[in-house]
């Protein structure tokens, strides 16, 4: 079997295999399923390194266009397709202790693998038209994964709004393919280089970049996510809007951006508003939920701001910074989902007002999600202050170029940091810190098999904060031609800034290290446990009178004059494509209902005026050849 | 580069740790000092917050039940750490004109540092009251950062070519007079010195402590020497806060000749700013200053750095 087909066929035939193994038997599909991705995982590996590789194999044709199985590893597929890999093999790895008895884990796993399969597909496809077939493979394959959940009317209902939208994303992406190959001839990816001048151009770019940023989930196509978090399995949203369909969506956006098309300011503009408005508005929803699991799914869409609005400056260092986000947003938001996942299954609850204090319980999971959500936050030496910091930084540099308006992006997006920063404090205290509830005193730590998917991206998003010239030289460098400066020693350096997380990580490390030996010398052993403090009082005998809960933390913000008419109309889904989508639909449809009366009458004037309408049709154009025949 | 040796003493001693530790608790004095004149009584002898803090070290600490150990007794040691690393940058900055660790955005992200190291601290206390604390400290940052940033990046619009590099930003200045002789730098620089109130939490900010009602709140279940910790870690942002606005924005620091006693005239006049604010004005509930911050505070930094894109 060639190499480049290894990793789409090795998982799509494991997921047929899953699908076939009995219900009864257990322990064979799990075996099965971790075998094969782990086989993707390690030819994904060597696939590493390899390119330029392509694949060719004619399909046929279809009208004047030769369909070709067109698939070529570039330097951007082949960290793409390592990255689903890995993502594929830990939540695989993760999903075994997770899945409870309830779950149909025939089809679990069969998706998971098919989606494995898919996106690699998708990543390395070199023709546009096997991109789409596995796109949109891709979007059937969310809708009946879904639909596993055990929550069956979320479940339904999220996988129903994530299949109409990401559909007609897709449907966007077939038009604008379409297109491409009426107006160029071509549908491979490497041949097309296309100026964005003209109406038609513009347009093809504009529902590509749909496709694109629906995948990844933009405002203002970001709602299927939300609607998905409520009902899907966990580890599904850890694999797909988490992961994967980040990693695909901003790869397309990027590709057709920077590749495909050399587009020009206003096109730019466009994204970069998308990317402002994505960071604010998804971050500010995220601010006042009382779920976890659709509090992380706002911030699923909030991070894609930052990647939509570096790609957007169209400056080198601004683009590394925006795919080197989303390299680590796949890495922390699956991660915090998995966390998720944990506090689900040990607690039996993601409700925020019935979760708190979990952290002794569960130190595994807690310092895991501390890390990742300190470093969504972007706090720095770890990951997601490099990446964000260098979308800032490509910020000042469109500012000294002479464009004025940088300084409402720039604010916005470090605005919407502060943001994020705010909701996961709120997470942090209300799922591991603040009080225990007596309901949750029996839980206990997660599995290993959960553990270490969660150890594995929690150190990854140090590694590529502390040694973040690792991945830059490594993935990112090669995608941007080398835009981003570093030196041995760990530093980045940007031109207009510079930074050396090695260093900072180093100095903060020696500062915790005097404080403790301070610790030492005023004698560890004058420590003792005393009760809470309550202003003088005797703590009440039921402590869970004590528990403040973090649902409202922000309760002051979602009050501010200005912002509170935002939050209701946003809770009445104002701004939701799909319901203003579905109302002008049900207006439609409201309208011919008013014709079916039951009259027959009107029914039998309907059809002789629809008969006429034929007939004129019919004559006129008659009419027309005759006289063009004299 | 500096050697490995070289940055262990600049880390902890000069300009770092001891020294950032010193001065601070030197100007925690002059705070207690000119708060004590400001209310007609004497005030402290001059080494009494370094006596208080020798004591705190002193004493032993009592955790309540049910606090998560690890993240209530590291979480303020991170925050001490971070503060000394941006001390450290700052100083580099202005006394070799090169770049170390990193640029502004580095700093102003390490300097949120010492408030989350205070929020996890204080949710992981267990304590209610300082779970409200903390939930108040959060919507603090978030209420002056807005506004913060964009001060910021009004004195780095002024600065050609831009760049976020301190030691550019002080070349600028060397070579172009002080940004505050724009008339846009100045209510940037009215901005910031407002929202450092706020980062240092002190009145009428001090609403996340507020003694009142909160009895100290996010500090509340800290003693001993870990309270020393949080209390010289808020010594030491009271000096680095207004180094980096000289810093930003006021040409920077001097050492030679009447340049040194400027530099020392415009710490203390930034520093007798604040204490004078504080002494005389009222705790305001956290929704005012939300909206005090969202609204007027933002709307004359907008105003700011518009007017300086215009090239005021």
């Amino acid at each position: 079997m060639p190499q480049l087909l290894v990793p789409i066929v090795v998982p799509a035939v494991a997921g047929g295999l899953c699908l076939l193994i009995p219900r009864r038997v257990r322990g064979v599909r799990e075996a099965v399923s971790l075998i094969a991705l782990a086989w993707t995982l390690v030819a994904a590996f060597r696939l590493f390194g390899q390119w330029p590789l392509s694949y060719v194999k004619d399909w046929g044709t279809l009208g004047d266009l030769t369909i070709q199985f067109d698939l070529m590893l570039t330097q951007f597929s082949a960290f793409i397709v390592v990255f689903v890999a890995l993502f594929g093999f830990g939540v695989g790895l993760y999903s075994i202790s997770w899945l409870s008895r309830e779950h149909d884990g025939r089809r679990f796993y069969a998706f998971m693998l098919w989606t494995v399969a898919a996106s690699i597909g998708a990543a390395l496809a070199n023709s546009l038209v096997i991109l789409l077939l596995f796109w949109e493979a891709l979007t059937a394959i969310l809708y009946v994964y879904v639909n596993t959940g055990l929550k069956k009317l979320d479940a339904s209902e999220g996988a129903a709004k994530s299949f109409v939208m990401l559909g007609l994303s897709d449907a966007a992406l077939f038009i604008g393919v379409a297109m491409i190959w009426a107006r160029f001839g071509t549908v491979s990816m490497d041949e097309l280089s296309i100026f964005v001048g003209d109406g038609m151009t513009t347009w093809i770019y504009i529902l590509l970049m749909v496709g694109a940023i629906t995948k990844a989930g933009a405002m203002p196509f970001h709602t299927w996510i939300p609607a998905a978090a409520k009902g899907a399995p966990t580890p599904v949203m850890a694999l797909l809007p988490a992961a994967i369909d980040k990693l695909l969506g901003i790869y397309l956006l990027a590709r057709i951006s920077l590749d495909l098309f050399s587009v020009g300011q206003g096109i730019m503009l466009l994204l970069m508003i998308i990317g402002a408005v994505t960071i604010i508005g998804a971050v500010l929803m995220a601010l006042v939920q009382h779920d976890l699991k659709v509090l992380l799914s706002y911030h699923a869409v909030s991070q894609v701001g930052y990647m939509i609005l570096g790609i957007g400056t169209g400056i080198p260092i601004a683009i590394a910074g925006g795919l080197f986000h989303m390299l680590n947003n796949a890495i922390y938001k699956s991660g915090l989902f998995l966390s998720a996942g944990s506090l689900e299954k040990q607690a039996g609850t993601t409700e925020i007002k019935n979760l708190g204090g979990l952290a002794r319980a569960m130190p595994v999971t807690f310092i895991a999600t501390a890390v990742f959500a300190l470093s969504i936050s972007g706090v720095p030496p770890l990951n997601g202050f490099v990446s964000k910091w260098m979308v800032y930084s490509g910020l000042v540099e469109l500012g000294s170029r002479g464009v004025a308006s940088y300084w409402i992006f720039l604010v916005a997006a470090f605005f919407g940091s502060a943001l994020t920063l705010a909701s996961f404090v709120k997470v942090l205290y209300s799922g591991f810190l603040g009080q225990l509830p007596s309901k949750l005193s029996h839980v206990r730590e997660v599995p290993w098999a959960m553990q270490v998917p969660m150890i594995v991206l929690a150190l990854l998003c140090v590694v590529f904060g502390v040694y973040a010239v690792f991945p830059l030289e490594r993935f990112i460098n090669p995608v941007v031609h080398g835009a981003v400066g570093t030196s041995a020693s760990g530093g980045i350096e940007l031109g207009i800034g510079s930074f050396s997380p090695s260093i900072a990580t180093g100095l903060i490390l020696l500062g915790l290290a005097v404080g403790f030996l301070l610790f030492l010398a005023a004698k560890m052993s004058k420590m003792r446990t005393g009760r809470v403090f309550i202003g003088g009082t005797r703590p009440p005998t039921n402590l869970d009178s004590m528990h403040v809960s973090g649902t409202g933390f922000y309760n002051t913000i979602r009050e501010t004059r200005g912002l509170s008419g935002l939050f209701a109309n946003a809770e009445q889904r104002v701004f939701d494509v799909y319901e203003i989508g579905g109302r002008i639909g049900n207006g439609i449809v409201q309208g011919i209902r008013m014709l079916h009366n039951g009259v027959l009458s009107t029914y039998l004037s309907w059809a002789v005026i629809g008969l006429g309408v034929v007939v004129f049709a019919l004559l006129s154009t008659l009419l027309r050849q005759l006289v063009n025949m004299q | 580069m500096a050697s490995t040796l070289n940055m262990f003493i600049y880390f902890l001693i000069f300009p770092g740790l001891l020294f950032t530790a010193v001065v601070g608790l030197l100007t925690t004095w002059v705070d207690r000092k000119v708060s004590a004149r400001v209310q007609w009584r004497v005030g402290p002898p001059w080494y009494q917050p370094f006596a208080d803090i020798l004591k705190l070290l002193g004493k032993e600490i009592v955790i309540p039940e049910g606090a998560k150990r690890t993240g209530f007794l590291l979480a303020p040691m991170a925050g001490l750490a971070a503060v000394t690393v941006v001390s450290m940058m700052l100083w580099l900055a202005n006394m070799q004109g090169v770049g170390f660790v990193g640029d502004l955005i580095a700093v102003i992200y390490l300097l949120t540092i010492p408030s989350i190291g205070m929020i996890i601290g204080a949710s992981a206390s267990s304590n209610p009251l300082a779970s409200v604390g903390a939930s108040r400290e959060m919507k603090l940052i978030l209420a002056y950062e807005l506004p913060f940033v964009i001060a910021i990046f009004t004195a780095v619009s002024k600065v050609s070519p831009m760049s976020l590099k301190l030691e550019a930003i002080l070349e600028h200045q060397a070579a172009n007079g002080v940004l505050l002789g724009h008339p846009s730098c100045i209510i940037a620089f009215i901005v910031a010195v407002l929202c450092m109130q706020a980062k240092l939490t002190y009145p009428p900010f001090d609403i996340p402590e507020a003694e009142t009602e909160l009895m100290d709140g996010t500090h509340m279940e800290y003693s001993g020497p870990i309270l020393g910790v949080v209390k010289l870690t808020q010594a030491m942002m009271l000096f680095t806060l207004p180094v980096l606005f000289i810093t930003l924005f006021w040409g920077g620091l001097q050492f030679t000749g009447w340049g040194l006693l400027y530099t020392i005239v415009k710490y203390v006049l930034i520093v007798t700013i604040a204490i004078l604010i504080k002494n005389t004005n009222p705790r305001v509930r956290i929704d005012q200053a939300v909206r005090f911050f969202w609204g007027p505070v933002t709307v004359l930094a907008i105003i700011g750095i518009i007017l300086a894109l215009a090239g005021l």
